[in-house]
């Protein structure tokens, strides 16, 4: 099965490349809100494309240890000694929570904090390095511009392929809806399993206290929001029990223009949380428990064109539920890391683009979903 | 271009995400099915469900390491005669009982080692004989996580073999810092100083220096054996999950386990009572899955190590208990350090009872 769907994504981006590239490269500028215009203030806008190749060799090394190296040697020095900087603080903040769950003994008063920390860290650290990269590697503009208007209906249907050697589930049909009112945001999906009895279904509430929403245009893509959801996991009769979960995050975004025009049009998310959980069962009794939540991702936009929309995420996922669940890293360190994926989101065509994600965990999840998308520009 | 590079991109993560190995701990699976058999020249030995770790195999002498206090020896003998079999981790008071009746052993080198000289003229098959009363309650201690604490572990076994009529420890993982062979050796020799066997899981500091470390001194991860009518299950959740294969015997040994008190201890607990540590399985979702097919046999107690603290707390209503004090830098706060477990279950003849109730406590090793 999981041959199967490996070639059909494969035919898939045969196919559909082509016209993907199309749809970025000819969007009709017919909308009224400006288009993003070249940055004369971008430091490394007279790179040729050799050049960038060279820079981006020397990002990676002796960048993947000097991390802004890449930039440094492209003479912007400035970003080049803020990526150090931003290395030095994900060293920094590895470093403090390691060493605080290692004293600690990962004690249940400090382990929240501590693991928040140090995930973080690791964001900020694999942050610093891919801005370097991408910031010379990239031309002028970067590779796209967010929109800083949000939609208000995000609709999404699609397939999720869902691998798990300790679980008969395969196929599921997957719907999702983003519906936005000003600062509100609610967000209902379902999964539903076409060869088992698993059915997923989640409800998230956010409220967004920054960045862009339906009724009000923002600076750029970044966004500070606070999310409430609940999730009903069935894993069916022959399994016999079921998830309920309740969760508060902090969800954030910072676009990396704010930090040099050279990063324009990446980003990065960083979210914390909290989620208590309960198991009922067919038998035995109930049994809660907590749950920390959390993650990051480093991405780009994609596409500078009015009407369209487009991003790129490596995610990392700290959650330990749901389809995904934690990384099986086989060694010492065992059980303590999240899933890790990647996210497409790619306008083609008007209102409708795809969405695809990916994720590896205890289990490797694809989904390919077709989206459906009412506003938003920009 | 861009838009291009990034579908190939993310079309390579998604190869990636679906070509990544899921079954950890598989391959230990596997290592597991070839314990327990050895074949030199024209003689064979297999000893039953892998419970006798073959740690030496010479024409004339064996060498085993037990697994359980009592398992079955095929012996196919060739043309030796006069055998002489060293059980090593067993019952002081162990014998065989062969074709011809019982075969009386000899203290060896180690409290929990036997000598038996047997003859075999042909195949034959013999059982290790040890007194079993299913009418008197039965104890035993769990302890876990001494790791780089090796050197003092004298301390625990000091206090461990103090403990009255204990009849052998259960030992949910993480013996050794790395699990290199040395490591593995030194706790080998150091255990030996009980006075009753330690039958023991890894934990995932044995996977520090190799997936097969542990399976050349101890024998297998998973296994599962019936004492006195109760039956104790050993899991291998060095990798914070449990493969498939071993689900697939799991399941044979909860039917096995039905209507008898059931023991079942692995290192990783599938959840930890401080659930945002996560310092459990890596998918809850596999975690309750383990716990409901538990709770759908009616196991009557669960053991875990991992955690470096003691917590008792209950999953799917079955009792839990995590004991992580063997040594390791234990966990702040918590009020306890070095320390293990002793439990009295009760007479085989009340495991009819649902969750017959049981007595447990804590020994704290200054």
């Amino acid at each position: 099965m999981r041959t199967v769907l490996v070639s059909v994504l494969v035919t898939f981006a045969l196919l559909c490349a082509p016209t993907l590239g199309f749809a970025q490269s000819t969007t009709k500028l017919e909308s009224d809100v400006p288009v993003v215009e070249a940055s004369a203030a971008d430091p490394l806008a007279h790179l040729t494309a050799g050049e960038r190749a060279v820079y981006s060799g020397l990002a990676v090394v002796p960048g993947i240890a000097v991390h802004g190296a890449g930039h440094w040697f492209a003479g912007d020095r400035s970003t080049g000694y803020k990526l150090l900087a931003m290395e030095g603080i994900g060293l920094a903040m590895i470093g403090l929570g390691l060493f605080s769950l290692a004293i600690t003994g990962a004690a249940s008063q400090f382990v929240l904090p501590t693991t928040h920390l140090t995930y973080t860290g690791f964001g900020v650290f694999i942050g610093s390095f891919a801005e370097d990269l991408y910031g010379v590697a990239t031309p002028d503009n970067g590779t796209g511009s967010p929109q800083v208007q949000a939609p208000w209906l995000e609709a999404a249907l699609g397939y999720q392929y869902a691998y798990n050697p300790n679980f008969d589930f395969g196929s599921f049909a997957h719907v999702g809806l983003d519906g936005r009112w000003k600062a509100w945001r609610l967000s209902p999906s379902l999964w539903l399993a076409m060869d088992d009895e698993n059915v997923r279904v989640e409800a998230d509430a956010a409220y967004r206290f920054i960045g862009p929403r339906p009724d009000r245009t923002a600076e750029d893509g970044s966004y500070l929001e606070l999310e409430t959801g609940y999730a009903y996991h069935n894993y069916g009769e022959e399994e016999g029990f079921a998830e309920h979960s309740v969760d508060v995050l902090v969800n954030t975004r910072y676009d990396f223009q704010r930090l040099s025009e050279s990063l324009a049009g990446s980003f990065m998310d960083f979210a914390w949380g909290i989620g208590i959980q309960r198991y009922v069962r067919e038998f035995g009794t109930a049994d809660s428990t907590t749950i920390t939540l959390g993650g990051f991702a480093w991405g780009f936009y994609l596409g500078h064109g009015p009407d369209g929309w487009g991003e790129f995420a490596l995610v990392y996922d700290h959650r330990h539920d749901g389809f995904a669940g934690g990384f099986k890293f086989p060694g010492v360190g065992s059980g303590v890391a999240g899933s890790f994926g990647a996210r497409l989101d790619l306008h083609v065509w008007d209102k409708f683009g795809i969405r695809a994600t990916t994720a590896i965990g205890s289990a490797s999840v694809s989904t390919l979903d077709v989206v459906y998308q009412i506003g938003g520009s920009r | 271009m861009a838009g291009r590079i990034t579908f190939v991109a993310f079309l390579g993560v998604v190869l990636i995400s679906q070509t990544s190995c899921l079954n950890v701990g598989e391959e230990r699976a596997r290592l597991d099915e070839k314990v327990g058999k050895a074949a030199l020249e024209d003689a064979a030995i297999l000893t039953s469900d892998g419970l006798g770790h073959v740690r030496a195999f010479e024409l004339g002498r064996i060498e085993l390491w037990s697994q359980a206090p009592t398992y079955t020896i095929e012996l196919t003998p060739g043309q030796t005669r006069a055998w002489t079999i060293e059980l090593r981790n067993v019952l002081p008071e162990t014998n065989l009982e062969g074709p011809a009746g019982q075969v009386n052993c000899t203290p060896g080198r180690a409290p929990t080692t036997r000598i038996c000289d047997v003859q075999a003229d042909g195949p034959v098959s013999f059982a290790l004989s040890v007194a079993q009363d299913e009418s008197q309650p039965l104890k035993f201690a769990l302890f876990a996580d001494v790791q780089k604490a090796i050197e003092e572990v004298d301390e625990l076994f000091d206090a461990m073999a103090r403990e009255d009529d204990v009849r052998f420890a259960v030992m949910s993982g993480d013996l050794t810092d790395t699990g290199t062979p040395a490591q593995l050796e030194r706790f080998q020799t150091k255990m030996e100083l009980l006075p009753y066997p330690v039958y023991a899981t890894l934990g995932n500091h044995e996977l520090g220096s190799g997936e097969d470390n542990f399976h050349r001194y101890f024998g297998r991860g998973n296994y599962s054996f019936e004492f006195a009518g109760r039956r104790f299950t050993m899991l291998d959740s060095a990798g914070a999950a449990i493969p498939q294969t071993v689900r697939g015997w799991l399941n044979n040994w909860l039917d096995a386990g039905d209507g008898k008190f059931h023991v079942v201890a692995m290192h990783i607990p599938p959840m930890d009572p401080v659930g945002g540590r996560n310092g459990g399985f890596a998918s809850r979702d596999e975690a309750r899955d383990l716990i409901a097919q538990f709770a759908k046999h009616d196991v009557d107690l669960t053991l875990y190590g991992h955690v470096h603290s003691y917590h008792e707390y209950e999953n799917a209503g079955i009792p839990a208990f995590i004991s992580g004090g063997g040594g390791a830098q234990g966990e702040r706060l918590d009020d306890i350090d070095k320390h293990f477990v002793v439990f009295e279950v009760p007479p085989a003849t009340q495991a009819g009872s649902r969750h017959p109730p049981f007595e447990s406590w804590v020994v704290r090793v200054e």
